[in-house]
């Protein structure tokens, strides 16, 4: 045994698993600090929405009064704002994004693929505060002069979509502020519906097309149904974004706090809201009325995104089997 | 119209309309970069890069928000990549199946889509509140906490891509484990990782909502970190928006500036880091 | 060696034979046991009195609930070529691992018994896995060069344990390389990255590491798998050379490979050892019909 012992014998034991159990401590760490984070910031919202909550209640969501005069806030007037404005991004995006993956992965040429992808994700990368300065300034007057009075005299006078495209063709408003945010998620959802349609086995596609199946009966019955999770997690993943775009969508919504009329109608976003009041609040009840905004932010993005990941988890785990 | 032609009509029909898509998808991006090169390339000049945010009706610069940005930007990478990147490296070498990091793994997935703005007013209420006042330093904890979920999932993904092999051939070499990943798997991965840290500061350096609540802005120039500082996304936003010709080609200026930064940073990463696949 | 374990494992009936050209000790005297220790478990020990590196006494191993070694009752001669050869699953492989517990990198993997090494027991919770591992080199599958230099491929195992001198270190490198018989080809390129060389140039660079650190044992899990016929026949060359200086164990799916390069052979099937003996009577006159099966290629 002493022999051995001499020859097993921990040469350099200290040192080595002191320098793995520190590093292992600050990986973990570093681990552990994501999970606090969306702790600490449900916490931190929490507690600062804790006083107009409490003077408010649950009329605070329904509540369409936002007086910073008379202290009464109530969130509704946002909260529709950021529905109506997301719902016609994904109206529009949706299709879109569809369009442009299947593109990508079924019909272009192998040599213009990659360059569409970029040109794409260089769309993901431009910083939202350039789209709202470009929404303002270039993309607002132009649907004011050319898009809207058209829209207007053309369906204006159909029973339902009359009325949502009514309102003064002013450019700013609910539909330019879809308009905008829908370019904005358009990439996010194409990256997401690619990256799922290339994990169709192609043994899958190549089998209906040996059938006589033309593209667009391949896409519909065998790629489509087969990454179905995952095209819808991509669509929550986008409606996710759109929710919480402040930037863009603070240039171009008008910032009235009143529940529209029509898409034209200027209206308000939550995060739009929090982006023009927030550093000029004053009062305890002001600043917590928008930090409870934020927290009805919070809990509605957070809702979708996690579905959004449970049906993409979902997807990588079908693919793992 | 036989069924043959009436299906032939609808898949013609709809691969149409994929293509109109696309080019419907990138007019954007044409349209976006005309509309920055037409407005700003013409108003850049020397003061930009060396006067001050002017009055309204004066000559002036960037300089103070361009110096602002990089402190800004710097402070959160210096915060958020090494955290991000540790943590990433849990996931993919310590946690790997744990129950631990699954949920590590999902929490920083719905983190990494979260609205900017309320990473903003989080460091506002914990920060900002805390110092009393608006600080550089508050504005790049903000942005760090934009970083690190993405440096997260890169850093993981790209550990993910070596081997295992080359883990168990160094660990049967008697390496200690963190020398196996610090210097072998870290440089295995090297530049798909820092893919990752550049692909972060091309993002938070446009990042506006979480500076409003915390850096704020500044119309002076200033490096305390521990002030409010200048920064180019809040000052395009309050330029923007304000009544005055001049300070609107600023912000045009400014949005060129950092736009064709971002884009570059982008581009750059994808010629000479991106792995081939 | 406790002679109680001696005696029940004994191959029964087993024809313990060295080769000359192997044996370390030169023993050439063929062993025969009685057919009355015939009942006894069919895992074999090779004679006690060849001089044993590592023992192995009722090891099991479990991935999570499933079991993938039983019982496995084995010793490793010193300075000889010992091959693990059977059908995929049958935890040959999984026997390599356990020896520098190098499955301890995955959670839920577990062995349980003993593997004695120079009287001590590696699953010892007590042992440093490093220096365990410094002391048992291992080759793999596939090349797997680390992502720097040649140089520093060798090299980077060895300042781990050593503090050699500038021209020490050189003198190792240079010193492993050759015996790996790559110096050769890569002594004008040193500096250059371990990645650019051919797949068997590769793998006898990963030998070269390991025996680099110098160990006294040598696992080859399936090393010429992944190459070509010729870099496969350098490469057991290189086994046969170097069986002088350390005791390897090799697993391999190729029996022809055990045939040529290995003094003992064992044969898993899920598992369990089946037959474990000298090569030659291993091949030529196998005890188990499972054994003859698997070498007639009638399963596996």
């Amino acid at each position: 045994m002493g022999d051995a012992d001499a020859t097993l014998a921990p040469r350099k034991k200290t040192v080595s698993a002191i320098g793995d159990r520190v590093f292992h401590g600050v990986t973990a760490t570093s681990a552990l600090i994501v999970l606090a984070l969306i702790g600490g910031i449900a916490a931190a919202l929490v507690v600062g929405a804790w006083p107009a909550l409490t003077k408010f209640g649950p009329a605070f969501v329904t509540s369409m009064d936002w007086n910073p005069v008379t202290d009464e806030y109530g969130a509704a007037v946002a909260i529709f704002g950021t529905l109506a404005s997301s719902a016609l991004a994904m109206v529009i995006a949706v299709p879109v994004s569809f369009g442009i993956a299947l593109f990508v992965t079924e019909l272009a040429p192998v040599w213009m693929r990659q360059p569409i992808s970029t040109a794409v994700e260089l769309l993901a990368a431009i910083p939202s505060i350039i789209y709202g300065m470009w929404g303002l300034f270039v993309f607002a007057p132009f649907l004011s002069t050319y898009v809207q009075p058209w829209l207007s005299s053309a369906l204006g006078d159909w029973p339902v979509v009359g009325y949502l495209f009514s309102g003064p063709p002013i450019g700013i408003g609910i539909f330019t502020a879809g308009m905008v945010l829908a370019i904005m998620i358009i990439p996010f959802i194409t990256a997401v519906m690619r990256d799922t349609f290339e994990v169709v086995p192609g043994v899958l596609k190549e089998s209906s097309y040996a059938l006589g199946a033309t593209t667009w009966e391949v896409a519909r019955s065998v790629i489509l149904p087969y990454t179905k999770t995952g095209v819808i997690g991509g669509i929550m993943l986008g409606l996710g974004r759109a929710l919480g775009e402040t930037m863009a969508v603070t240039f171009v919504i008008g910032n009235a706090h009143s529940i529209p009329g029509g898409l034209f109608y200027p209206g308000n976003s939550i995060a739009a809201t929090l982006a023009n009041e927030f550093t000029e609040a004053t009062g305890e009840i002001y600043t917590s009325a928008l930090i409870a905004l934020g927290l009805v932010l919070f809990v509605i993005t957070l809702i979708v995104l996690i579905l959004a990941r449970l049906l993409l988890l979902r997807l990588s785990a079908q693919e793992g089997q | 119209m036989t069924l043959f032609q009436k299906r032939k009509a609808i898949n013609t029909f709809n691969m149409a309309m994929c293509v109109a898509t696309t080019v419907f998808g990138l007019f954007w991006l044409v349209w976006l970069l005309w509309t920055l090169i037409s407005h700003g390339i013409g108003y850049i000049d020397w003061e930009v890069f060396t006067e001050i945010t002017p009055a309204p009706g004066n000559d002036g610069g960037l300089s103070n928000a361009i110096v602002g940005s990089l402190i800004v930007t710097g402070i959160g990478t210096l915060i958020g990549a090494p955290i991000g990147i540790f943590a990433g490296t849990y996931l993919a070498e310590y946690g790997r199946n744990s129950k631990l990091a699954a949920l590590v793994r999902f929490f920083n997935d719905v983190l990494l889509s979260a609205p900017s703005i309320i990473i903003g007013l989080f460091v506002y209420e914990v920060i900002v509140v805390t110092m009393g006042h608006f600080s550089a330093l508050a504005g790049g904890i903000a942005l760090s906490l934009i970083m690190i979920p993405l440096n997260v999932r890169i850093t993981e993904n790209m550990m993910r891509l070596v081997s295992d092999q080359m883990r168990e051939a160094a660990a049967a070499l008697g390496i200690p484990r963190w020398k196996v990943i610090t210097r072998i798997i870290y440089r295995a991965a090297l530049s798909g990782i820092i893919t990752g840290v550049i692909l972060g500061i091309a993002r938070i350096a446009g990042e506006t909502a979480p500076l409003l609540f915390t850096a704020l802005n500044n119309n002076f120039f200033s490096t305390d970190v521990l002030g409010p500082i200048a920064n180019l996304p809040i000052m395009i936003f309050q330029f923007a928006l304000s009544p005055y010709e001049d300070w609107h080609h600023l912000a045009w200026v400014g949005a060129f500036l950092i736009t064709f930064t971002i884009l570059a940073l982008n581009v750059l990463v994808r010629l000479v880091l991106r792995p081939s696949k | 060696m406790t002679s109680s374990t001696t005696d029940t494992l004994n191959p029964a009936g087993a024809s313990v034979m060295t080769r000359d050209t192997h044996s370390p000790t030169g023993r050439q005297q063929t062993k025969r046991e009685t057919p009355a220790e015939a009942s006894a478990p069919r895992q074999g020990v090779v004679a006690k009195d060849n001089p044993c590196k590592i023992k192995v006494e009722n090891l099991g191993f479990n991935y999570g609930k499933f079991q993938a070694l039983k019982d496995i009752n084995l010793d490793i001669v010193d300075n000889e070529v010992t091959a693990f050869i059977g059908p995929s699953g049958c935890g040959k492989s999984t026997l390599l691992r356990c020896f520098n517990r190098i499955f301890e990198l995955y959670p839920g993997h577990y062995a349980t018994g003993s593997i004695e090494m120079d009287g001590q027991n590696l699953l010892d919770k007590s042992i440093d896995l490093n220096v365990l591992r410094s002391k048992i080199g291992m080759v793999f599958q596939k090349p797997t060069p680390f992502p720097m230099s040649i140089y520093d491929n060798i090299a980077f195992g060895v300042r781990l344990y050593e503090k050699l001198k500038r021209h020490e270190m050189d003198e190792r490198v240079e010193w492993s390389l050759k015996k790996a018989a790559l110096w050769d080809e890569v002594k004008d390129k040193l500096r250059a990255n371990g990645s650019a060389l051919s797949g068997g140039q590769q793998q006898r660079l990963c030998i070269a590491r390991a025996i680099a650190v110098q160990p006294d044992v040598l696992l080859l899990d399936e090393p010429a798998s992944a190459l070509d016929p010729v870099a496969t026949l350098k490469i057991e060359e290189l086994v046969h050379e170097l069986r002088e200086e350390y005791t390897i164990v090799i697993v391999t799916h190729n029996m022809q490979q055990a045939a040529r390069v290995a003094g003992y052979t064992a044969f898993f099937h899920l598992g369990e050892v089946i037959e474990y003996a000298d090569t030659d009577s291993l091949f030529t006159n196998p005890r188990e019909k499972r054994t003859e099966d698997y070498l007639t290629g009638r399963y596996g």
